[in-house]
């Protein structure tokens, strides 16, 4: 009687298995994925200490083209750009990481649940799922943030909405395979909770399409927040934000034309490094499978 | 004071709705003569094409045009009995050559003869009649309504009209002067007409007539060539073409594609002015009010709002966020024909930090935080609150800066509660200086935020003094100072809120008018 309660996990592999015997290098992408967000993250925290001036403060002469002192000049208000640019990065990294880790944790949570228990619980969660799909994403955004104010923690929850169902129906897709195995079947038949199959089970095999969901959310948030602020409804000023300093430098592209290009430069380096990680770990998940 | 309470918020209301006209859209304002007039011998003959960046929203007729695009339109149509110069310091002959004032609330107008409206039919005392009944009828649902004190109206002759006033009225003579909000109609042209019809349809007075009206993309008009001043207007046919995107007019107007516009930018002006287009010089009529909330929160305190008030530096602020082209202002803008100046003697204008802190450390409030709501769109207001928010950490104030929607705001502003210490909106040129104050302060308004006896007397008296526009002027600086003293607002600064461009190598004699309707269009001419 107490083999049948024995968890399976401790004899059944996560799967797919990596191929054992063999170290892969890591593929090319990933590392200059990573490689530009970690690059962001150094700048976000050391660019501001690399020169004196303060991200809030006017004092300078505004409008001034990038120089030995502004290396990226100054904005409508005599602000250093490079300095707020560095600022700004702090905001778009933790909304665009933490979006995807809440919406991966809450759309896992109700993908294992529509799968593995199926009936009822995956019709309702499904049709919810399908109806935040059906609504524009941009405009689920705007009327969030219409009603409950821009602030990051606001952005980030609406982000995360956004991106829920995309995890949502991965993780059930998923779990609706993998409860068809074997390994599966025999912990269902020995008894064991469907919730700690859930956990010890699908859990680990869902990882792999997680992990690339999650890159691409991150990338795709950065975009979502930018445009945001793009429309004034995400951080407040004087918080700088990428999305912000582009619909500020927008009456001045003509004549300082700058003011756009940096911010757009950085939030280009940050969904491409989130994209070519999400990328890199989709083939490297394609080519274990 | 029970017998102003009525009044006063009648009054907020429409200054308010007059506002919200103005920022739905384009926003009134207003270019100052200044001397751009162009001297040379004028040419009849040619076309002009100007582009806007709206149509008329509330239509052609002019007693209902309530929003700058209508007015901007129907001054061309339509005519007063009166008229103003360019800067609206001088009142001049419209559809009456002559008027005279009885006594306090008694007035006689002479018309003008050999005037006809737009179908051929002469203008008669009855028509006069008639168009003065309308404004003030409750039926026509008039925004300039609540402005008249009008008693009765009658014709005494074929050219001489009487009016009569129930209390004298200092505005009278300069809202008879301006087309909208006292255009005269012909009688049966009206009632022959639907409200609706009258909308894109005209019969007025004024120097053009409506050919076309395609909703959403051009007007054409064409010299009405029965025009009392002739031979003016000199230019044949004018055409309005509908530019939305500020920075597709500019490339418009620099590309020469059109002969004239109006763009709202400083960064927009700087630009045309490098391509060599004309700017006309600009009232500053869009004063940015940051009102406050005295009757609860931190704004309470008298101590704290003259803190937050030396706290600022007024002309850093105005600089910056303008780039030069707006002027420090009290609460009725310095634009305004009976608008008020700040200078040094201006109370708690002038920016003192140690003062500012010695008031909090009074006040028991060394550090305080201030909310303040700004539109979305309002992206002088953006700047200035930024700055404003720089220099108040300087005294210990934090400003909390929340941007919304236009919507939202206006929603807050209407509402008892503000969601917010302090709220922003932005002024366009009103029909009467009355409206700016009666916005804010009218007791018994949904806007008003301020309770106090003194203002309300101040106001009061400032909307009746029937003298001269000097001492209505002195009435208006007093209360303004009185606003500035207690700080129930702050007012950083007024910038334009249209500034006039047109190409001088494709149009003469133009002259910008404060009210910026084009109201001296007529005197222009074009060369090929």
């Amino acid at each position: 009687m107490t083999a049948t309660l024995t968890d399976p996990t401790t004899v059944t592999p996560v799967i797919p298995a990596t191929r054992s015997g063999t170290r892969r290098r890591p593929p090319v992408g990933l590392l200059v994925g990573a490689g530009l967000l970690l690059l962001l993250v150094v700048f976000s925290f050391v660019g501001p200490l690399l020169r004196p001036f303060d991200a809030y403060a006017s004092d300078s002469t505004p409008l001034t083209g990038p120089n030995a002192i502004n290396w990226l000049g100054t904005d409508d208000l005599g602000r250093d750009v490079f300095v707020r640019l560095a600022v700004a990065a702090r905001a778009s990294l933790v909304v665009s990481f933490f979006a995807a880790v809440i919406a991966a944790a809450a759309g896992t949570l109700v993908g294992l649940v529509a799968g593995l228990w199926g009936r009822w619980a995956d019709a309702g969660l499904m049709a919810g799922v399908e109806i935040l799909l059906a609504l524009p994403s941009i405009l689920l955004a705007l009327c969030a943030v219409t009603v409950f104010g821009g602030s990051v923690l606001t952005v980030t929850l609406v982000l995360a909405l956004v991106a829920l169902p995309q995890f949502a129906r991965l993780v059930r897709s998923r779990s609706l395979e993998l409860r068809e195995l074997d390994f599966v079947h025999s912990a269902r038949v020995s008894g064991i909770p469907l919730l700690r199959i859930a956990l010890r089970h699908l859990l680990p095999n869902t990882f792999g399409v997680i992990a690339v969901q999650f890159a691409n959310t991150a990338a795709i948030s950065i975009l979502l927040e930018a445009s945001l602020s793009y429309l004034g409804l995400s951080v407040q000023p004087p918080t700088p934000s990428w999305g912000r300093m582009i619909y500020d430098a927008q009456t001045y592209m003509s004549t300082t034309p700058w003011l756009a290009v940096a911010p757009l430069g950085t939030i280009l380096m940050l969904s491409i490094g989130w994209g070519l990680v999400g990328e890199s770990l989709s083939a490297r998940r394609r080519s274990l499978i | 004071m029970k017998n102003h309470r009525i009044p006063l918020a009648a009054a907020a209301s429409v200054a308010l709705m007059m506002t919200l006209a103005g920022c739905s859209g384009t926003s009134p304002s207003s270019s100052l003569a200044g001397g751009t007039a162009e001297t040379g011998t004028p040419v009849s003959g040619g076309v002009l094409t100007v582009a806007d960046a709206d149509q008329p929203l509330s239509g052609l007729d002019p007693v209902m045009a309530q929003s700058f695009n209508s007015k901007r339109l129907a001054a061309q149509f339509y005519e007063g009995l009166l008229s103003i110069n360019a800067d609206g310091t001088e009142l001049l002959p419209g559809l009456a050559t002559s008027w005279t004032a009885e006594s306090k609330t008694e007035y006689l107008f002479t018309l003008r003869k050999g005037a006809t409206f737009h179908d051929g039919k002469s203008v008669t005392a009855n028509d006069v009649v008639y168009s003065l009944k309308r404004i003030v009828d409750p039926a026509t649902a008039s925004p300039y309504a609540s402005l008249y004190s009008i008693a009765a109206v009658s014709a005494v002759d074929e050219q001489t009209v009487r009016v009569k006033l129930s209390s004298p009225q200092a505005s009278l003579l300069r809202l008879l002067a301006q087309p909208w909000s006292g255009g005269i109609v012909e009688k049966d042209w009206t009632e022959s007409h639907s409200a609706a019809e009258r909308k894109t349809q005209e019969n007025g007075t004024g120097p053009y007539r409506l050919k076309s009206y395609a909703e959403g993309s051009l007007i054409e008009t064409v010299a009405y060539d029965g025009y009392w001043d002739a031979p003016k207007p000199y230019i044949d046919q004018v055409n309005y073409r509908v530019i939305a995107d500020e920075s597709t007019l500019v490339q418009s107007l620099t590309s020469k594609s059109v002969d004239a516009g109006q763009v709202k930018q400083p960064t927009s002006v700087q630009t045309l002015q490098k391509s060599g287009l004309t700017v006309g010089k600009t009232a500053a009529t869009g004063v940015q009010w940051m009102a406050m909330n005295t009757l609860d929160g931190p704004l309470a305190d008298v101590r704290v709002r003259r803190a937050f008030s030396l706290a600022l530096d007024r002309n850093k602020i105005n600089q910056i966020s303008t780039l030069g082209t707006g002027q420090l202002s009290a609460v009725v803008p310095p634009g305004d024909p009976l608008g008020c100046t700040v200078d040094a003697s201006t109370p708690y204008a002038a920016q003192n930090i140690g003062e500012a802190k010695r008031l909090l450390a009074e006040a028991g409030t060394p550090a305080v935080t201030v909310s303040i709501k700004v539109g979305s769109n309002n992206a002088l207001a953006i700047k200035a609150v930024q700055l404003m928010k720089e220099q108040l950490s300087a005294v210990g104030i934090t400003l909390d800066i929340q941007t919304v929607a236009f919507e939202d705001l206006v929603s807050s502003v209407l509402s008892d509660d503000w969601g917010a210490d302090m709220v922003n909106l932005v002024s366009t040129l009103n029909a009467d200086a009355s409206q700016y104050v009666a916005l804010w302060f009218a007791k018994g308004s949904a806007t008003t935020k301020v309770e106090d006896a003194k203002l309300t007397t101040l106001m009061t008296d400032a909307k009746s003094v029937p003298t001269t526009d000097e001492a209505r002027k002195a009435a208006y600086q007093k209360t303004c100072d009185y606003v500035a003293d207690q700080v129930f607002m702050v007012t950083p600064f007024a910038a334009p809120t249209v500034n006039d461009v047109w190409s001088s190598s494709r149009l003469h004699g133009f002259t910008p008018d404060v009210t910026g309707t084009r109201l001296f269009l007529k005197d222009a001419w074009v060369s090929e």
